[in-house]
C-alpha cells in the first residue's frame, strides 16, 4: 500500500497545499484525512470513482465549501477567508454551473472577463475552446459538450494562476475531448497549473503530471502515472490463437495455472497469457517450431488496471471495516 | 448554428457588462419581461374601464345649479362656463341634474334626478376654481359617495407595478440564478456582491421609469397634478422604486427557491396594497390598525403618491414620508448585500 501522505515538495513552488483535510456532511465523512500537494506549473488530475469526493475537495480548495478538519492553502491563502485574492487568482470549471440562457458565447466570455484586472483576449478565448464559430450562439442552444467548452473558456478568461477543472471532458465526443486535453496542455505550456478530476484514465495517463487516486475518502495512491504502472506490480497479456492440436505443455512448465487460461474458439484455441515479461512469451512462440501461434496481441497494463485494483482493495477494506 | 468572425468590442467594467448583459436577458426573455409589466397593465386597463363604466358612459351631460357663499361662486361659475358646463346661480329651470354648493373653500356635489349626470368634469372645474381636491366632495340623492376611481387608485396602480418589477422582475429572477447554479459560478469570480446587485438595477429602474411616465402622463391628461405637484410625484416615484428594488434584494439575498419567492412575490403586492390604506377607507378602519397599517413602508409610498395624485392628506408630511423611505431603502440594502450568497449551500 503507498502511503496517502505526499511528502514530495521542494523542487518546484507548492501552490496548492492540503494537510489532514476532512469533510463531513453530517455525520457521513466524504473526504478523510487527505494531505497532498501541487506543484506550479504542473497538471495534477484527482481521480476516483463516484462519490469519492473529487469534487468536493476541488470545491474546497477554491473556497466554494470549508472543511471539517485541517488546512489548505492556496498560493499561501485561506480560500474560504482570503476570497478576493484566490478569486482572482484561481478559478474553477464546476461540474455543475449554469450560464445566462440568452447570452451568446462571446457576451458570455466578455461579461466573466469584466471581472477580472487583466483578462484573456475574448476572441483568442473562444478559438482556443473551439467555440469561434459558436460566437453568437445563446449559451441555451449550445449542446453539453458546446457549454462544457465554455465553461471552460469561463474558467480561463481570467488568466488565472491555477485552473480547477471539474470532470471537463464528461459528455464530450471524441473530438472535442482531444480539443480539450490539447487546450489543457497549452495552459500548462504557458505556465498554468491545472488541478482537474476525471473517470477516464487514459486522459490522466496522457495529461497528468501526477495524479492522486482518491477512494472511500482517502487517497489510496498518488504519483506519476508511469510510477503507479510501475509501483502496482504490473502485468501484462499476450494473447495468442494456435491450432486446436498444438501441444501447450511448456505453458504448464513455466506458469502457475492461474496465469493463463485456454478457451476453444472455431478456429483453434485462443490462449490469454499473464506475465510481467510479455517478451520472453513472444520469443517463445516465434522460436519454437512445434507451435503456429498468430494473432498476438499484448496489452500494456495500464493506469486504469492500477486504478481497479486500488478501488476494489478500498471497498473490500471498508467492507471489512464494517 | 451561428456563426460570427466579428470582434469581440473591447470589455468594460464589470458593473457596465453585468448592466448590459441583465438588459438583454430581459429583453430577449420576452415572456419574463410581459411578466413583468403585464399585473401594472391589467390593473390600470382595468381600472380605466370601471372608470368609464361606472362613472362616464351613458350619463348625460350636467346640469348644474351653483349654490352658497358667493364668493366661491362667481369663479366657479367662470370656470363651468369655460370647460362648456350649463351652470347657473340657482335652481331656475328644474332642468338641472346636479347642485354644487360651495362654502368656506369647500365643495358639495349632490347628483340629482334619476340619471346622474357625467360629475369628473365638475369636480375638475372646481378644484380649477382653486378648491382642493381633498375639500371637494361628491354623492347622489341618497347619500351615496361619488369615487373618481382612477384618480383614488392611480397610487396603488403604480405601487403595483413598482413591486411587480421589483419583486417578480427582480426577486424571482435572482433566486432562479441561485436555484440553477449560475450565482455559484459568479462567487467563484472576483466580482463583488454590490456590483452585482446594484447591475441588476438599471434595466428594471427603466421599466419602473415607464410605469411612472405613464402614471404621470395620465395624471396631467387627467388634471390630476399640478406642476410642482408633478415634481413631488417623481421624486416619490423615484424613492418608492428604488425601496421596493431594496426589499426584492432582501428577499433574494438568502433564498434557493424560485417557486417560493414566486408565490412571495405575487403576494406581497396584493398585501401591500391592501395595507396601504388606498383600497379600504380609512374611516372603516379601526385606530390601532391605522397605526399599525402606517408603519408599513408601502402605506408611506402609497400616501406620498396619493397626496399628490389622489389629493389625500398623509398622516404625516409629504417629506417627512420621503425620508423615512430613503432611511428604510438605505437600510434595508445595505443588509441586503451584507447577508446576499452566492449560494447558501454548505456555508
Amino acid at each position: 500500500m503507498l502511503d496517502n501522505r505526499d511528502s514530495t515538495s521542494g523542487l518546484a513552488e507548492d501552490v496548492v497545499t492540503l494537510t489532514g483535510v476532512s469533510k463531513s456532511y453530517g455525520s457521513k465523512l466524504v473526504v478523510d484525512d487527505v494531505s497532498f500537494r501541487v506543484r506550479r506549473g504542473e497538471i495534477f488530475g484527482l481521480l476516483g470513482p463516484n462519490g469519492a469526493g473529487k469534487s468536493t475537495l476541488l470545491e474546497s480548495i477554491v473556497g466554494l465549501r470549508s472543511v471539517s478538519a485541517g488546512t489548505i492553502s492556496v498560493l499561501g491563502a485561506e480560500p474560504v477567508r482570503q476570497r478576493a485574492f484566490i478569486t482572482a487568482n484561481v478559478s474553477i470549471q464546476p461540474q455543475s454551473a449554469s450560464l445566462f440562457d440568452t447570452l451568446s458565447v462571446r457576451e458570455t466570455l466578455r461579461l466573466y472577463a469584466s471581472f477580472h484586472s487583466r483578462p484573456g483576449d475574448v476572441d483568442e478565448v473562444m478559438q482556443r475552446v473551439g467555440l469561434a464559430n459558436q460566437a453568437d450562439t445563446w449559451a441555451r442552444n449550445l449542446s453539453g459538450g458546446q457549454l462544457r467548452r465554455l465553461l471552460v473558456g469561463v474558467a480561463i478568461v481570467g488568466r488565472p494562476q491555477i485552473v480547477v477543472l471539474d470532470e471537463p471532458s464528461a459528455g464530450l465526443d471524441p473530438g472535442a475531448r482531444q480539443s480539450l486535453l490539447g487546450l489543457i496542455r497549452g495552459l500548462k505550456e504557458s505556465g498554468t497549473t491545472v488541478l482537474f478530476s476525471t473517470h477516464d484514465m487514459q486522459e490522466a495517463s496522457d495529461l497528468c503530471d501526477r495524479v492522486a487516486i482518491l477512494a472511500g475518502g482517502r487517497i489510496q495512491a498518488l504519483g506519476s502515472p508511469d510510477e503507479l504502472i510501475r509501483l502496482s506490480d504490473a502485468t501484462s497479456t499476450v494473447s495468442f490463437l494456435v491450432p486446436a492440436d498444438t501441444d501447450l505443455s511448456f505453458l504448464d512448465e513455466q506458469f502457475d495455472s492461474s496465469a493463463f487460461s485456454r478457451s476453444t474458439v472455431s478456429i483453434g484455441i485462443r490462449v490469454v497469457v499473464t506475465t510481467s515479461d510479455p517478451d520472453a512469451i513472444l520469443r517463445q512462440l516465434t522460436f519454437r517450431c512445434r507451435v503456429a501461434a498468430r494473432e498476438y496481441s499484448v496489452r500494456q497494463s495500464t493506469l486504469e488496471d492500477y486504478f481497479l485494483k486500488i478501488v476494489a482493495t478500498s471497498s473490500a477494506a471498508t467492507s471489512d471495516l464494517r | 448554428m451561428t456563426t460570427s468572425r466579428a470582434t469581440t468590442p473591447r470589455v468594460r467594467s464589470a458593473f457596465y457588462e453585468l448592466s448590459a448583459s441583465n438588459a438583454r436577458e430581459l429583453y430577449r426573455n420576452k415572456k419574463g419581461s410581459f411578466s413583468i409589466l403585464f399585473m401594472f397593465f391589467f390593473l390600470l386597463l382595468l381600472i380605466v374601464g370601471l372608470n368609464f363604466a361606472v362613472n362616464d358612459g351613458n350619463r348625460p351631460e350636467p346640469i348644474v345649479a351653483v349654490t352658497g357663499a358667493a364668493a366661491g361662486m362667481t369663479p366657479l361659475l367662470v370656470t363651468l362656463d369655460s370647460r362648456g358646463v350649463e351652470a347657473t346661480s340657482a335652481r331656475i329651470t328644474g332642468e338641472e341634474n346636479a347642485t354644487i354648493n360651495v362654502n368656506d373653500n369647500h365643495a358639495a356635489v349632490v347628483l340629482t334626478g334619476q340619471d346622474p349626470p357625467r360629475w369628473i368634469p365638475l369636480v375638475e372645474a372646481i378644484e380649477a376654481s382653486g378648491i382642493p381636491y381633498a375639500n371637494i366632495a361628491v354623492q347622489d340623492e341618497s347619500g351615496f359617495a361619488q369615487v373618481d376611481l382612477l384618480r383614488a387608485n392611480l397610487p396603488a396602480v403604480a405601487a403595483i407595478g413598482f413591486m411587480a418589477i421589483a419583486f417578480m422582475g427582480t426577486a424571482v429572477p435572482l433566486v432562479s440564478l441561485r436555484q440553477r447554479g449560475t450565482l455559484r459560478l459568479l462567487g467563484t469570480t472576483p466580482v463583488k456582491k454590490l456590483t452585482f446587485i446594484a447591475a441588476q438595477t438599471p434595466v428594471r429602474f427603466a421599466s419602473g421609469m415607464v410605469v411612472a411616465l405613464l402614471v404621470s402622463v395620465i395624471s396631467i391628461a387627467m388634471g390630476y397634478v399640478s406642476v410642482v405637484g408633478l415634481a413631488r410625484l417623481t421624486a416619490t416615484f423615484l424613492l418608492g422604486l428604488l425601496m421596493f428594488f431594496a426589499f426584492a434584494y432582501l428577499l433574494a439575498s438568502r433564498s434557493r427557491n424560485a417557486e417560493l419567492i414566486n408565490h412571495i412575490s405575487a403576494v406581497i403586492p396584493v398585501l401591500a396594497l391592501f395595507a396601504s390604506g388606498e383600497v379600504f377607507p380609512k374611516q372603516i378602519l379601526p385606530e390601532p390598525v391605522l397605526v399599525a397599517l402606517n408603519v408599513l413602508p408601502t402605506t408611506w409610498f402609497a400616501q406620498a403618491a396619493g397626496t399628490d395624485l389622489s389629493g389625500t392628506t398623509p398622516f404625516i408630511d409629504v417629506y417627512l414620508l420621503w425620508a423615512m423611505m430613503l432611511a428604510v431603502t438605505i437600510g434595508v440594502a445595505l443588509l441586503a448585500a451584507r447577508i446576499f450568497v452566492w449560494d447558501d449551500r454548505d456555508r
